[in-house]
């Protein structure tokens, strides 16, 4: 191990820290903070599907109904019924994580394909439902006029502003999942994804840390849809379809599932990838479609995989040239 | 009285083509363990190329057919060979993503090549009413209807009573075993892989003069075929047929009450047969081992 390995991995996270919290001085203009924001609204939501599906295999394809029930609960509460925002962000997870429970409880018994599509089902009920309930939710019109976040006397109506409290949320999700995965109850959650019957046997109550996984996740989903419709100001359904759904599983899976860090930077990444192959026109999205189906092939372990492994070689765990066979643990089914 | 039987008879007609796109789902799913998300886009494919044999390059309707096909099984090798073969050994999940993928490619690379407008596609079998009794039906539903249940007995004569439908079979069932006993595994998962391909190819070119012809189309028709896959139970071919006749008319009759409610219905019925009967209306219990 050299001085620099040493230097290195005692500064890391600091360095981090430093980038992240002086980033909105040195991003060029607004826009591509505002991308950026929006970036890191996904990656707080890919992080929580990773609690959901990465941690406890309940593979879920119509996440983006949390989303959304989080985005519109903070817009109704607040525009129509002059909620201070900051509680209806917080009665967004609230609300989101209660109505999980009409998804949670009958699909207790169903497995794999059968649960994910269950979700999909789910996705596109709430899909229907912002949609038709024009009463409540505006349909195709949308919210209009949300407000922006103001807290003990200041406005986070800029991106520059509001970034922060992204930050500091995405803090939050990172290190709760960081001590979930190490917990009793994150270890239930690890034995469950690998094999729900053997996890029984040895005394894990699987429908109770299904529940547990579920109101956890939905929650942060419900904050991060909160902070999406303070940040964007308008919300319509439009936003919330099914193939956003496979966007957000497509960021877990680029990143690699159970991966912290590449949820972080699969969330980031894909939101700000098309961004930057606008100059491309309508072919980004073929390459979109191309390098999703390529990172699943040639990067099992997603980036997430191959940021563990920068940061073991720069670290000095592990030499530039051997690479070392890596045992890689994935659910099966 | 009449009303009902006609919107009945409509329920049939889609819920046929719901079917044809179900049994697609069910032949990957049972001879490569994932649900192919991509499935909806082949219907895209097919509907495409009928459209650009049939009006662009103006051959008659039949050899218009012919050769859509021959363009559907090319494009379902080619989504087998770049994407579903490398990853036989791999964990379900990221297979699934990867149909995902596929989805997101095949309908964006269709519209840069033709844009995201919609083109109309004329009635294959023409738009004189057929008048039976008191009740009017137009051609289009006799005919869907009819080309459905025929594909699916050809489907079911072809797995049960050819070499090559059996070891199709053989292969769903245990890919191992069917390896030992001398069947060309790859060969008889690239078929399937193809026929499911070209199902659901046929479903969109059947389904153009009903709806127009956008990338898009694959992602509505998609969803709905595997609701039917799952409400028939996904392991059975029957299944899905029934599963997609029993989805048409709940639509169809679902107009009574709401028109809004339409397009929640088939996802409304999923769930609820999830939560009830977690294997489907025909699909046999499958038992799980640690």
């Amino acid at each position: 191990m050299t001085l620099f390995n040493k230097v290195y991995k005692a500064t890391r996270i600091w360095i981090l820290l430093a980038v992240a919290l002086t980033l909105p001085y040195w991003v060029p203009n607004n826009y591509y903070l505002q991308i950026f924001c929006l970036g890191m609204i996904f990656a707080i939501l890919t992080l929580s599907l990773n609690i959901l599906s990465g941690m406890t295999g309940l593979f879920s394809v119509g996440f983006i109904a949390f989303f959304g029930i989080g985005a519109y609960t903070s817009a109704i509460l607040t525009t129509k019924l002059g909620f201070p925002v900051p509680l209806a962000m917080f009665l967004a997870g609230v609300l989101s994580s209660i109505l999980s429970l009409t998804l949670s409880l009958p699909t207790m018994r169903l497995k794999g394909m059968y649960f994910a599509v269950a979700t999909l089902a789910f996705g596109e009920i709430m899909y229907q439902l912002f949609l038709n309930w024009t009463a409540v939710t505006e349909g195709t019109k949308g919210i209009k006029g949300i407000p922006a976040l103001e807290l003990f006397g200041t406005s986070f109506r800029s991106y520059s502003k509001f970034y922060y409290v992204i930050l500091v949320i995405l803090i939050l999700i990172i290190m709760l999942a960081r001590n979930l995965i190490s917990s009793r109850t994150g270890r239930a959650m690890l034995s469950i994804r690998e094999n729900d019957i053997a996890a029984e046997a040895v005394g894990v109550n699987v429908p109770q840390y299904k529940m547990i996984s579920f109101l956890i996740s939905t929650f942060f989903a419900g904050i991060a849809g909160a902070l999406y419709a303070h940040m964007v100001r308008y919300v319509s359904p439009e936003s919330f379809v099914n193939a956003e759904s496979a966007a957000v599983l497509a960021m877990m899976v680029v990143g690699g599932i159970g991966s912290i860090p590449g949820a972080i930077v699969g969330g980031i990444g894909l939101t700000v990838l098309p961004e930057f192959m606008r100059f491309l026109g309508n072919i980004r999205m073929v390459l979109y479609g191309a390098s999703i189906v390529l990172i699943v092939i040639f990067a099992p372990r997603g980036l997430g995989g191959l940021i563990e492994r920068i940061d073991n070689i720069l670290s000095g765990k592990q030499s530039l040239g051997v690479q070392k066979k890596q045992q890689h643990i994935e659910g099966e089914e | 009285m009449d009303f009902f039987i006609q919107q009945i008879i409509q329920g049939i007609a889609m819920g046929s083509l719901y079917g044809l796109i179900a049994i697609g789902y069910v032949l990957i799913y049972n001879a490569w363990g994932v649900l192919n998300f991509a499935q909806g886009d082949m219907v895209m494919i097919g509907a495409f190329a009928i459209l650009v044999t049939h009006i662009f390059w103006g051959l008659p309707i039949i050899p218009a057919f012919v050769v859509a096909i021959i363009i559907c099984a090319i494009v379902g090798y080619f989504v087998e060979l770049t994407s579903f073969r490398p990853l036989i050994n791999s964990s379900n999940t990221r297979r699934l993503i990867a149909t995902i993928g596929v989805g997101i490619f095949l309908r964006n690379l269709v519209r840069v090549i033709f844009g995201a407008d919609p083109y109309p596609f004329p009635s294959i079998f023409g738009n004189t009413p057929v008048k039976i009794g008191e009740l009017t039906i137009i051609p289009q539903n006799i005919w869907n209807t009819v080309i459905g249940f025929v594909l699916v007995f050809l489907l079911t004569v072809f797995l049960n009573n050819t070499r090559l439908g059996k070891s199709m079979r053989a292969t769903a069932q245990d890919r191992e075993a069917a390896r030992l006993m001398g069947i060309n595994v790859k060969q008889s998962m690239s078929l399937t892989f193809i026929i499911a391909s070209v199902l659901g190819g046929f479903a969109g070119m059947l389904i153009s003069p009903v709806y127009f012809v956008i990338p898009t189309l694959g992602t509505s028709l998609g969803n709905k075929g595997f609701s039917s896959a799952l409400l028939g139970g996904i392991t059975s071919n029957p299944g899905s047929m029934i599963g997609g006749i029993t989805l048409g008319i709940l639509e169809a009759t679902s107009t009574n009450f709401s028109t809004s409610i339409q397009a929640s219905v088939a996802y409304i019925v999923l769930f609820i047969v999830l939560i009830f009967l977690p294997n489907g209306l025909l699909g046999k219990k499958e038992s799980r081992k640690v």
